[in-house]
């Protein structure tokens, strides 16, 4: 979660916000009450904007030249001069630290605000305290001449998100003990006596459990490595009860292939590449040299052209091929010396998630989730998601593709077997809405959409009260809050919980191909479209209840075996893979494939192994369909159109979805184990001995305001063997249908809900 | 086009018209008696029905259904069935009512008005819809206001409308000052919504095919149904002084089919069913019932009474009323006038379907419908509605259902199966001389005993060879003559098969001593022939008439008591009744 990806959030959240008051300028003037000694003071300030003079920062900066050469001396009970502040576009928050001849250990300081130095312009006059400490600060606004209200001193501040935590606290009894909800950042203020721990008792009271740091009675403990070093492993030390508290271990974030494959480079060099040649069973001759000695490592940022020589393509590939084994030989090794210490704690890195928005898994920045899976380089999968709520936004507004993200991590956990730690999340939380009456529902979609995949791990970025430094700015949102309360309270009740724990995915009949190869090419062959491409369907098949796993390309024979559908979109696919994958289809499986989908193999060299002409065609006992168009984009598109003005996803495509469905549930003939009576709705079900658990999302009901609520949702469970009662966590006991097999509910929803079928 | 003042003018003139003697032509003079089965004043029936019945604080009922489209009729009918006024308007079908303040509203999937509740004036300045053939405003007009596209049915709250749509799988919240929509933060979606209703804790009760549930006046739903389970409801209505809850069902096959529930306010059900199935004390369930067909609609009125509309079966709209014991005791309208039978104390019974009395009340019905259950009551085939009644005496009713081709007694005092179905009558045309039964068949004519339906045997032919046409028959009590029909004519016969007469007339007829009654080939009024001679004694009403001879009577019928003769005329979905003297 580096500052890197933040900006372009940021940027579209505060745009409005500084068109509104471009400009406008803004004094203070102060007075000294305690200490009753002469002092000096210094102003200081950080901004939310990343402005030219203004850079973003950790913490308040005095900007010199800007803010104050040096430090301004001031008579306790005088107003000092008006003093100009930045001029908007900056606003964040304005301390002011205090010395004197003798040490200070308390101070009280009244503030005025003002948009000209004038008594008669003064918008906000303010007493600010510090019980603790010598600098007290309050919060400048975008605006203050149509926000006032929002010139706050920070205690004021701190007591404003804990009053909205208070109104919707989750109760005691609806705290989750078993699923893991991470207040990540929590930060308290220097000019807060003891905010932190004010901080993060609000964030007990949104029903949080797990904290970055170190633990509180009765909470968690998650813990970053943020260098990625195997040598800070030897640092954790923790006693065992501690160690059974520790919820997961972060190893690094935001890791691009060069994270891990640098070190090893540095050690290895070439004959590292070459050794990992021969473990493959390459031949230098296949690579168009008489030894390995000739054999030079292509960086992964050095990309061949398409039509560059086959000696040089095979070289590319085999390159890419061992950048990412580098990479996730490297953080093998740092999980393993963490897990030498904690053995029973997960230990994961944060992908990050452009490796699915912009580009892809195997591109030139993102390492092979896949591959890391195969090597042991983590042994918890986390994500982040990044999805804003508008069409035109970074994700496209749809926070389906959460789900699409998790089960890639499933994807790659699946190589070490699948259980509850296997897959954490940062579902990203930021905005700046101090005051606002909403609550944020994307929160629970997003919690309910993770949920069914399998994720019961999630560190929130950020929650919102948290004040130190620039990362305020991007959380301090009365609706996030009430959104993070809100979906902890949907799943946190000893009648919810349990279920959701214990579940896991059902054995899905379909599965998506992933080949991270296709990537290798991606500046060659601009194959971006691919993954947006397996994107759509992802979210078409969901959306019609169709359940879906995500399997790497290359070693798809693995696995593939389990299903009965596959899907392929991405043109090129490892040759004996297609070979492996002719031979499933020969067996009686249905294979779909897009537009130029398998037609090239590894080293972008022509693949013949299944016909190119769009039709449905017998192949043994099996299928393959391969569709004239992209049905997927084709699907967006008609949905943007669909959309019209909301600029939302306020409505999905049928038509195309349906043609998409139409191979599995025709031609396969697979079962749907839950059946629901709406569009736009996502039911994948959680199984496991003590019932059924399925996590809820209406995707049409993002937004009160426009979106579309249900109130005679019709949840079938296709197997109602067993099962003996019904609930939900909004609605409570339901009545139960049984129609023949299986059993069914009709309830209201309006975007997110749990309903259990007990056994 | 007849517009809405004018509507009203004829409605005057045949109130008036009403009051006074038919008139005397040649020496027979016919007197307006009375009208069983109150309906549609201009004669024009109800193409789609009114699906949708509602009352006013006076116990009025306001009934709306397409009648010739996209026009609607609305009416208001007093409790004793007399039509107080009708407006007409266009909209389409599916059209639904509901009263709030002094307006009735109406709303079609084109239209949205209101009219006066005093007078049925339409308020030109409220809602949207065609107001003249091909009127060019109609989509202009609609841009503000919702576009409905299956409304089903709408209710009063508050400073709201809220409108139930089929076709949009929504509820729609409209302003009550313009009509226009007010819709809610987030659009409710209500699958397959059938109908709504306020309850008595002033929440609103949305019904689905399944469940019922409520909904607050932001569209917020309760958190579970607060009824589950139905099979194929249709229609819900409250009872405003306790509060219950009532639910009309289809049901499904195999199961309990048209039947009537009774909930409390907080959903629990009181244990009380109307129709089929029990709890329904007293005669057979009101077999007018066709909720299974996914129409019809249930209101109660300020006294409690329940009403149930029907139009399941493709037949004019049907309300019959229940007292609190649950047998049927009111007003029926709409009744399909075909196959009449009227037993010596001028009970009329219709179809075979119901039996009213002469003061227009539901003696019974009978259970003709097409869900039989082949024990007590009998099956009919699909839409099998048209039921020709040929017989009836204080005991037995026999009745044709030329559909299915057989016939069966009923039971004159209960409507429940005496004996039948006998598979025996392929024919459309009946008679009885009071105790055989006649019916066409290959161009003569067979008779059965009442006392022995499935025993057919021969009875007369044409001499000549001529074939007669299934289409209409009245034999003279001795046997002696037949008249029936014969292309184009009325042709009498003597029972040697010798033809006596023939004339240029239409069926039905009905035979009344020495006069039968047929209709003039024009198809208005009625026309009186000499028995004997074939001659005409007067044609009376034409198609300009008041309305109290219906256009194109389908069914005669001719009975005396007390020395005085009756003739009853069916048609328009009305029976009229009329009183014959002369010489």
């Amino acid at each position: 979660m580096k500052i890197s990806a933040r900006i372009v959030g940021a940027a579209f959240l505060v745009l409005g916000c500084f068109t509104i008051c471009q400009g406008e300028e803004r004094f203070m003037r102060y007075r000294l009450l305690e200490p009753a000694t002469p002092s000096v003071a210094t102003v200081s300030a950080h901004s939310n904007v990343n402005l030219r003079d203004f850079p973003y920062s950790w913490g308040r900066n005095p900007m010199a030249g800007i803010l104050s050469n040096k430090g301004l001396y001031i008579t306790p009970g005088v107003w000092s001069p008006w003093r100009r502040l930045p001029s908007s576009p900056m606003w964040g928050d304005i301390g002011i630290t205090l010395r004197g001849a003798e040490p200070i250990a308390r101070c009280k300081v009244d503030v005025q605000v003002a948009s000209w130095p004038e008594e008669k312009y003064i918008a906000r006059s303010m007493m600010i305290e510090n019980l603790a400490g010598v600098e007290v600060a309050f919060t400048l606004p975008p605006s203050i001449l149509e926000n006032p209200d929002l010139i706050e001193t920070l205690p004021e501040t701190l007591l404003r998100r804990r009053k909205i935590a208070d109104a919707v606290a989750v109760p005691e009894n609806n705290r989750p003990r078993l699923l893991r909800f991470c207040a990540n950042q929590v930060a308290g203020d220097p000019s807060v006596a003891n905010s932190e721990k004010f901080e993060l008792e609000t964030t007990l009271r949104l029903g949080l459990n797990t904290w970055m740091q170190r633990w509180l009675p009765g909470q968690y403990l998650a813990f970053a490595t943020t260098a990625g070093s195997p040598e800070l492993a030897n640092q954790l030390k923790y006693s065992p009860e501690e160690q059974e508290r520790l919820a997961f271990v972060m190893a690094e974030d935001e890791p691009a292939w060069y994270t891990g494959f640098n070190p090893v480079w540095a050690k290895t060099g070439e004959t590292g590449f070459r050794d990992y040649l021969k473990e493959q069973g390459v031949t230098p001759e296949s690579l168009g040299v008489k030894s390995f000695d000739e054999v030079r490592h292509i960086r992964r940022d050095q990309p061949v052209v398409a039509d560059a020589p086959v000696f040089q393509r095979r070289l590319w590939h085999w390159s890419c091929r061992y950048t990412y084994a580098a990479f996730s030989q490297y953080f093998a090794s740092v999980t393993k010396a963490i897990q030498a210490k904690l053995p029973n704690t997960p230990v994961s890195v944060n992908y990050q998630p452009s490796g699915m928005i912009e580009g892809a898994f195997g591109d030139s920045l993102h390492p092979d989730i896949f591959e890391a899976g195969r090597l042991n380089g983590v042994s918890m999968q986390f994500i982040e998601d990044w999805i804003f709520g508008t069409l035109n936004a970074w994700g496209k507004g749809v926070y389906q593709k959460v789900a699409y993200f998790a089960d890639i991590q499933r994807g790659a956990a699946r190589y070490q077997g699948l259980g509850p730690a296997s897959l954490g999340f940062y579902p990203i939380c930021i905005g700046w809405d101090p005051k606002g009456k909403e609550t944020a529902r994307n929160i629970s979609m997003r919690i309910n959409l993770l949920l069914s995949q399998g994720c019961k791990t999630f560190s929130f970025f950020n929650y919102g009260p948290t004040t130190c430094a620039t990362v305020d700015y991007w959380a301090d949102s009365a609706p996030i809050a009430r959104g993070v309360a809100d979906a902890i309270r949907m799943v946190g009740s000893d009648k919810i919980e349990p279920y959701l724990w214990a579940g896991m995915p059902v054995e899905p009949q379909v599965c998506m191909l992933y080949s991270v190869e296709n990537f290798y090419w991606i500046e060659s062959n601009k194959s971006q479209d691919d993954e947006y491409e397996r994107q759509y369907l992802y979210c078409m098949l969901q959306q019609s209840q169709i359940p879906v796993d995500i399997i790497a390309g290359r070693d798809l024979n693995r696995f593939v075996g389990n299903y009965k559908v596959a899907y392929a979109v991405d043109r090129i696919l490892v040759r004996k893979a297609a070979e492996d994958l002719k031979k499933w289809v020969e067996a009686g499986g249905v294979l779909v494939l897009g537009p130029g989908a398998v037609t090239k193999d590894e080293y972008n060299e022509p693949l013949s192994v299944f016909v190119n002409e769009p039709g449905k065609n017998r192949v043994g006992k099996g299928w393959v369909v391969r569709f004239k168009d992209r049905e997927g984009s084709l699907w967006w598109k008609s949905t943007v159109e669909l959309c019209g003005d909301t600029g939302w996803a306020s409505a999905f495509d049928r038509e195309h979805q349906d043609i998409i469905c139409k191979p599995a549930l025709e031609l396969a003939g697979i079962t749907r184990p839950v059946i629901v009576n709406v569009p736009g709705m996502v039911a994948e079900p959680l199984v496991s001995a003590k019932g059924v658990a399925i996590p809820l999302v209406n995707l049409l009901g993002l937004y009160e305001k426009g979106g579309t609520r249900v109130m005679n949702l019709k949840v079938t469970l296709v197997d109602g063997k067993g099962v003996t009662g019904a609930w939900s966590s909004r609605c409570g006991e339901l009545p139960l249908r049984r129609e023949g097999g299986s059993v069914a509910v009709v309830m209201p929803i309006e975007y997110a809900d749990v309903l259990i079928f007990a056994k | 086009m007849m517009t809405h003042k004018t509507m009203r003018w004829w409605c005057g003139v045949a109130a008036m018209v009403l009051m006074v003697p038919f008139g005397a032509v040649g020496g027979l003079t016919v007197n307006y008696v009375k009208t069983l089965g109150q309906t549609n004043v201009k004669g024009q029936p109800f193409q789609t029905t009114g699906s949708r019945v509602s009352f006013d604080k006076e116990g009025s009922l306001y009934l709306c259904g397409e009648v010739n489209a996209p026009w609607n009729m609305l009416m208001k009918l007093a409790p004793d069935g007399r039509i107080i006024w009708q407006s007409r308007c266009a909209g389409y079908a599916n059209v639904a009512t509901c009263i709030d303040g002094d307006h009735v509203y109406v709303v079609a999937p084109k239209m949205l008005r209101r009219f006066t509740l005093a007078g049925g004036k339409l308020d030109e300045n409220w809602g949207f819809g065609v107001t003249e053939w091909g009127g060019g405003s109609e989509q202009a007009l609609q841009n503000r206001f919702p576009k409905f596209n299956e409304p089903k049915s709408l209710t009063g709250s508050g400073d709201y409308f809220y409108v139930v749509d089929s076709g949009r799988d929504e509820l729609l919240r409209l302003d009550k000052a313009t009509g226009m929509e007010h819709p809610f933060n987030s659009r409710l979606m209500v699958l397959a919504p059938m109908d709504i209703a306020k309850a008595k804790n002033g929440r609103l009760l949305l019904l689905t095919g399944e469940s019922v549930f409520e909904v607050d006046a932001d569209g917020n739903p309760g958190t579970r149904p607060l009824i589950d389970g139905f099979a194929g409801a249709v229609a819900i209505d409250v009872e405003l002084v306790e509060g219950k809850i009532y639910i009309a069902i289809g049901g499904t096959d195999g199961d309990l089919v048209n039947t009537i529930h009774e909930y409390s306010a907080a959903g629990k059900p009181t244990g009380v069913k109307i129709g089929r199935g029990g709890g329904f004390s007293g005669a057979w369930a009101p077999d007018q019932f066709a909720f299974a067909s996914g129409r019809g609609d249930i209101a109660v009125d300020p006294a409690g009474g329940l009403w149930v509309g029907t139009d399941g079966r493709g037949v004019l709209p049907t309300l019959a009323h229940f007292d609190r014991s649950w047998k049927p005791d009111g007003l029926l309208v709409g009744v399909n006038g075909r196959g009449l039978a009227v037993d010596s104390n001028l009970n009329v019974t219709v179809g075979g379907s119901c039996k009213l009395s002469w003061d227009n009340k539901i003696l019974w019905t009978s259970g003709l419908v097409d869900f039989g259950d082949l024990k007590q009551y009998p099956t009919t085939g699909p839409r099998s509605w048209w039921f020709t009644t040929a017989y009836a005496d204080a005991s037995t009713v026999v009745v044709f259902n030329p559909p299915a081709q057989n016939i069966v007694a009923l039971s004159a005092t209960t409507g429940t199966l005496l004996n039948g179905p006998h598979k025996a009558t392929p024919a459309l045309s009946f008679c009885t001389d009071g105790h055989s039964v006649f019916y066409v068949r290959d161009g003569g004519i067979e008779k059965v005993d009442v006392a022995a339906l499935d025993k057919p045997k021969g009875f007369f032919k044409p001499s000549d060879g001529t074939k007669i046409s299934d289409n209409g028959l009245a034999v003279k009590a001795d046997n002696e003559c037949v008249y029936c029909v014969v292309g184009a004519k009325i042709v009498g016969y003597r029972k040697d098969g010798t033809k006596l007469w023939e004339t240029a007339a239409k069926p039905p007829m009905a035979l009344m001593k020495s006069v039968l009654w047929v209709v003039p080939t024009d198809g208005a009024g009625l026309m009186a022939l000499d028995a004997g001679t074939g001659q005409s004694l007067g044609v009376y009403g034409d198609k300009e008439a008041d309305g109290r001879i219906p256009i194109l009577p389908v069914s005669l019928a001719a009975r005396s008591k007390d020395g005085r003769d009756y003739l009853f005329v069916g048609g328009n979905s009305q029976i009229r009744v009329f009183e014959v003297t002369g010489p």
